[in-house]
């Protein structure tokens, strides 16, 4: 009972870390990651969708469904950053705050879904709300695991180009990476990692942003190390988040609540660290 | 050439009138839409078939005292409504003028167009304030009871807005980041709230989610002195203020040559604010989006004049709010929480101001 809750803690907080990390490389925004630019919110939406009212992109395969319309509806949010980040070249808080916009709208239909389909389920779907890793099963576990490593692999693929993003696009493209289609690749993949992880855990905030932030602090921008070492500590971080979450009282609480209380500190932080840099 | 000087005088002077006219005009309108409105949603669901002009009428019975016979049909419109839907929506109405204002007054004050109680997070700490001092006991007023619950949460609702305050003095903050910082202190706040309700059964559970989503489910008449008090209250000193308000727009240096010491100013009305948001979420919860809306919605029509717009403001928040609990109540069989309403209607319109905005200044944020 136990080693299954600690897995896929494991597995979720290594999932979000690394697309945390990403997410912050190509937009060279250090406020991105898949909580804060609405893709988890789309992610948490879809797989609400196939679960209570049973629609799904594809219609067979139980758990396979639910993942399916996770990553189908995280993709609204991950099309807006794309055509912000290079249309309307908005700045990063800009573009923070319309994800944090995305956000309000896709949890406030997912909540009159939720309340629509189950009343009485009303403190299992709290939790699943505010995201937990304790009710998920070996099978959802094992295919989050798959999943995040095939992704987490696709994406260390592209550490290079996503290391000349860093740089700015005028300079990445002298150096041979097209960073309009290097966005939309590693956004792609991003989205369905988190949108597996979301379909099983609920939406575990600010562990994209705290841990790729910490691992920055100590080795630094580079991803061909940022990305392994964002999936190890987050992997650490979010196990040691899930048995806080368990210890706090006698009945625990969500795993998603710690990590929101550890990492709405940071992200004011890197706020106004950003901030004072501008003036 | 005098001559003409003189007629163009008269032209501005009857432009302006025109323009004060016109102004005074959408006020009559948004005040006959807000009654039509009322009474309207006072005839659905009641199982009475009274029509939507009789409801003045039961009202004004209820209060001039007329007594009727027990079960007769006017006995039953006069339980029907005053005990069981009126509470309710006037609920909704007085919440939603509340919360306009406040988001009015604060956009004005913070010269920021995204700025309301609840994105400026002053919602989520006086929720936490009150569900702080009613689960832990802890308070900072010197008496447990409904007045230490409202003074804290009057306390941690100042918490996001004094922060903002104080950064900007060391630093120049963007709109965007302001709203983004009140954004971190509501899911902070938020967390903690949830936290602190550790061990909590599921009901209790079921009833801190349905208050952090905003509803009017249990409001009953005794909830709505506090909330009508501070209304009325802050409406007529911010009406008052609306000149200031105006001179705030010009800018900080502006405005202290005109007279108006912009901090001072600027943290009183805060605490005022802060006062009103309080008295709303202590009964209804966190409703998102009336503050800010509301208020856009009114300047589109008739420019930025706070003398109008915060009037104004009153009555279409009321609407607003009136229509959103409206739907929230029809769209299924089970009620679901008027904030979830708000949040859909609220979002697309935030993310809007939010691009409109970036687009205007061109990556000027």
């Amino acid at each position: 009972m136990r080693v299954p809750r600690g897995l896929m803690a494991a597995i979720a907080g290594a999932c979000l870390a690394v697309g945390g990390a990403v997410m912050q490389s190509m937009l060279q925004n250090p406020l991105a990651d898949p909580y804060t630019t609405g893709v988890s919110s789309g992610a948490s939406l879809g797989a609400t969708i196939a679960i209570v009212l049973g629609i799904s992109i594809i219609p067979f395969g139980g758990d396979v469904s639910i993942v399916a319309n996770a990553f189908a509806m995280s993709l609204i949010p991950a099309t807006v950053i794309v055509l912000l980040s290079t249309v309307k070249k908005v700045t990063s808080t800009v573009m923070i705050l319309i994800g944090i916009g995305i956000m309000y709208i896709f949890s406030a239909i997912t909540q009159i879904l939720k309340l629509i389909a189950t009343p009485r389920q009303m403190q299992q779907i709290y939790m699943w709300q505010l995201g937990s890793a304790e009710f998920a099963s070996l099978d959802q576990i094992f295919m989050v695991f798959v999943v995040t490593i095939a992704c987490t692999v696709l994406l260390y693929h592209f550490r290079h180009d996503l290391n000349h993003l860093l740089v700015g696009d005028d300079v990445a493209l002298t150096m041979g990476t097209n960073p309009w289609r290097t966005r939309i690749i590693c956004l792609v993949i991003v989205s369905l990692m988190t949108a597996t992880c979301v379909s099983f855990t609920g939406t575990i905030g600010f562990v994209g942003l705290v841990v790729p932030q910490i691992i920055r602090v100590l080795i630094g921008s580079d991803n061909r190390y940022l990305i392994p070492s964002s999936a190890a500590f987050g992997a650490f971080f979010l196990i040691v988040a899930d048995s806080l979450a368990r210890m706090v009282g006698t009945t625990g609480v969500p795993v998603g609540v710690i990590t929101a209380v550890i990492g709405s500190p940071m992200f004011l932080y890197l706020l106004v660290k950003q901030s004072r840099r501008r003036v | 050439m005098a001559y003409v000087e003189t007629n163009d005088g008269y032209e501005i002077i009857e432009e302006y009138n025109a323009s004060i006219a016109r102004k005074v005009t959408f006020l009559i309108i948004l005040a006959i839409i807000l009654f039509l409105t009322f009474c309207f949603i006072c005839t659905l669901d009641t199982g009475r078939d009274f029509s939507m002009f009789s409801v003045p009428r039961i009202i004004w019975n209820n209060i001039a005292g007329v007594t009727y016979e027990k079960y007769s049909a006017g006995w039953w419109d006069d339980y029907i409504l005053i005990q069981k839907n009126l509470p309710r929506i006037a609920g909704a109405t007085i919440a939603g003028a509340s919360l306009a204002v406040c988001g009015a007054t604060t956009q004005s004050l913070m010269n920021n167009p995204l700025a309301s109680p609840y994105t400026m997070g002053m919602s989520s700490g006086a929720c936490f304030g009150s569900v702080l001092a009613i689960v832990a006991g802890f308070s900072l007023g010197s008496s447990i009871g409904i007045y230490g619950v409202s003074f804290n949460a009057f306390i941690f609702g100042m918490i996001p807005v004094a922060i903002v305050i104080a950064l900007s003095r060391v630093m120049t903050l963007t709109p965007v980041t302001i709203i983004l910082i009140g954004v971190a202190v509501s899911q902070f706040f938020g967390s903690l709230t949830t936290l602190i309700q550790v061990g909590a059964d599921e009901d209790t559970l079921q009833a801190a989610y349905l208050w952090q989503v905003g509803n009017f489910y249990n409001i009953g008449w005794s909830d709505l002195q506090l909330m009508s008090f501070f209304l009325i209250i802050g409406s007529i000193v911010l009406i008052l203020m609306s000149q200031k308000f105006n001179i705030l727009t010009l800018g900080d240096d502006s405005a202290k040559a005109l007279g108006v010491d912009a901090t001072v100013f600027r943290i009183s009305c805060m605490a005022l604010l802060a006062l009103m948001t309080m008295s709303v979420v202590a009964f209804v919860g966190i409703i998102g989006f009336v503050g800010l809306i509301a208020p856009h919605m009114v300047r589109f029509v008739i420019g930025g004049d706070n003398k109008f717009v915060i009037p104004a403001s009153i009555l279409s928040g009321a609407v607003l709010l009136l229509v959103a609990d409206t739907i929230s109540r029809m769209i299924t069989s089970d009620p679901i929480p008027v904030g979830a309403v708000m949040s859909c209607i609220g979002g697309p319109i935030f993310i809007y101001l939010i691009l409109r905005r970036s687009s205007m200044f061109k990556g000027g944020y």
